[in-house]
């Protein structure tokens, strides 16, 4: 599904975002980035999401060369993967029902997949009452929630997240992680990135921790590394 | 493109049009000010332009006759003339006509001057010709001057109502041209500014977009449209006014009394037949090419 080696991320600052990184992730997986600010936990998301250039080593996902993707087949290796932010994103003009729609008018989906499809999805974040409520109208939870519904409404092979429940409270934070449990029970691989201890520590999922770019733990099944 | 998509593009960009509303008004009235100056720039340019073919038309030159040629020398004369080049037509004035005209100018108060000419008349026929455009005058008279002492006494024309025609249409032309050119250039800056901020406020929503695998045009498609609609609307706006206020202003103008003998506007027809299309499609253009180029750095995510 995912595939590093040695991948190396320099933004135009000089910064390092990560450093030689390899790493393979299977289809199925539920694994979870972790390590402090400054890590390169979301360079490596952003790095997934062909949002940062690979300046060296090689990346491979969904069996595409990530070096290789031209601009103009970008939207189409992003509409493989669903993601979801720390801030949610989601269009603010848009309701909840129409937030949901737009991932799939962007493939551009029949108006009947469409009416098919969004009413099951927003079921399954619970979100159906509140289809026509605008992002200012939800809750944080809400909107993450709607977040997701957008990340899965393709039925992407892969799942990214980026801080999801940085912006929740615990008791929320803990209903989105069983909705990407959920997500992935149903074959959806999930890269999350967290500085969530608590949930890490109760998942019990593989987990990978950064440090300053490279990576200095990777367990199949655990917990929070405290020495980081 | 699918149909499906074209009606998502189209509600899309009535929805931001709508949704915007105040910033749609303000771009719709830039166009429609730009395009106001720009119908106003072009009636004045076209009309100048008939105005000076008219007083032009009126110049012209004259060919006296010499007294000793018979009917057939004056009619081989006229064969001659016909064969020079921008001459647009030829009259001949003869002894009584030459005579006639004297009154019409003398007029009634002192036609008694003249009634002694009539048995023993001394004034001379004379061909008046006309041309294709008072450019030519010195090349003509040139040409005719071949015949002064072999059939024609002399050539009489007005050369510097001429020359001062030519340098004020010229003149006239060259400032249309300019000003209409900086309004040009001026509306695409405008509208481009606004088409940016409307894109600057929802540079988040396009990156948005991007995210969930959007394509450059799928993203693009509805701004575009918007800068159309922008566009025509706006241009519409002063067409409808310039329409059904330009008779209106034409009376106007036929009733000042140094302008009332001038009868060669073009008609609300003619000038409009050019006048919509043009400002239409150069909305259209100018707002789509606004949409593309003030959203092209926000589709780099």
């Amino acid at each position: 599904m995912i595939s590093l080696s040695d991948a190396t991320v320099v933004y135009d600052n000089g910064v390092k975002g990560i450093s030689s990184l390899s790493l393979d992730i299977n289809p199925g997986e539920f694994v979870f980035i972790v390590g402090s600010s400054g890590s390169g936990k979301s360079t490596l998301i952003r790095l997934l999401l062909k949002e940062v250039k690979l300046t060296g080593g090689e990346v491979f996902v969904n069996d595409m060369n990530l070096k290789k993707i031209k601009r103009s087949n970008l939207p189409y290796y992003r509409r493989k993967m669903g993601v979801v932010f720390q801030d949610f994103r989601l269009l603010p003009n848009k309701t909840v029902y129409e937030n949901v729609a737009f991932a799939l008018r962007v493939t551009e989906a029949t108006t009947r997949e469409i009416k098919r499809n969004v009413p099951v999805v927003l079921s399954m974040v619970g979100l159906a009452k509140k289809a026509k409520a605008y992002p200012n109208q939800l809750s944080g939870g809400e909107q993450q929630r709607c977040a997701l519904a957008r990340a899965i409404v393709n039925k992407p092979p892969l799942l990214l997240a980026d801080e999801p429940t940085g912006n929740l409270d615990p008791d929320t934070a803990w209903e989105i992680m069983g909705l990407l449990e959920d997500i992935n029970l149903h074959g959806t691989t999930i890269v999350a990135a967290t500085h969530a201890r608590d949930i890490v520590d109760g998942m019990q999922k593989r987990v990978v921790t950064l440090k300053k770019g490279r990576i200095i733990r990777d367990i199949d099944k655990g917990g929070y590394y405290d020495e980081i | 493109m699918k149909f499906r998509s074209i009606r998502y593009y189209l509600k899309e960009a009535f929805k931001s049009l709508i949704r915007n509303r105040l910033m749609s008004v303000a771009s719709i009235l830039t166009v429609a000010s730009c395009t106001m100056i720009f119908i106003f720039s072009y009636c004045i340019a076209v009309n100048l332009d008939g105005i000076l073919e008219q007083i032009e038309g009126t110049v012209g030159l004259s060919a006296i006759i010499e007294d000793s040629l018979d009917a057939k020398e004056v009619n081989a004369l006229y064969e001659e003339l016909l064969k020079i080049e921008h001459i647009s037509s030829i009259g001949y004035i003869s002894k009584d006509m030459a005579l006639e005209n004297a009154h019409d100018i003398f007029g009634q108060e002192h036609s008694d001057l003249l009634d002694g000419l009539a048995e023993d008349n001394p004034l001379p026929r004379s061909f008046t010709i006309a041309l294709d455009s008072n450019m030519y005058q010195e090349q003509v008279v040139e040409k005719l001057s071949k015949f002064v002492g072999s059939g024609f006494e002399s050539i009489q024309y007005e050369s510097e109502i001429t020359n001062i025609l030519l340098t004020v249409n010229r003149g006239i032309r060259i400032i249309s041209a300019v000003i209409i050119l900086a309004f040009v250039l001026i509306s695409v800056v405008l509208i481009m500014n606004t088409i940016k901020l409307t894109v600057n406020m929802r540079s988040v929503e396009i990156g948005i977009m991007k995210y969930v695998g959007a394509t450059d045009w799928f993203i693009r498609w509805p701004f575009i449209i918007e800068g159309m609609i922008i566009g025509v609307l706006g241009a519409g706006l002063p067409l409808a006014v310039g329409w059904l206020s330009y008779n209106k202003v034409l009376e106007i103008i036929s009733g000042v009394t140094l302008l009332s003998g001038l009868n060669n506007f073009k008609t609300v027809q003619e000038l409009f037949w050019v006048l919509i299309p043009l400002s239409t499609f150069s909305g259209m253009l100018i707002g789509s090419i606004g949409s593309i180029l003030s959203m092209r750095r926000y589709l780099k995510v």
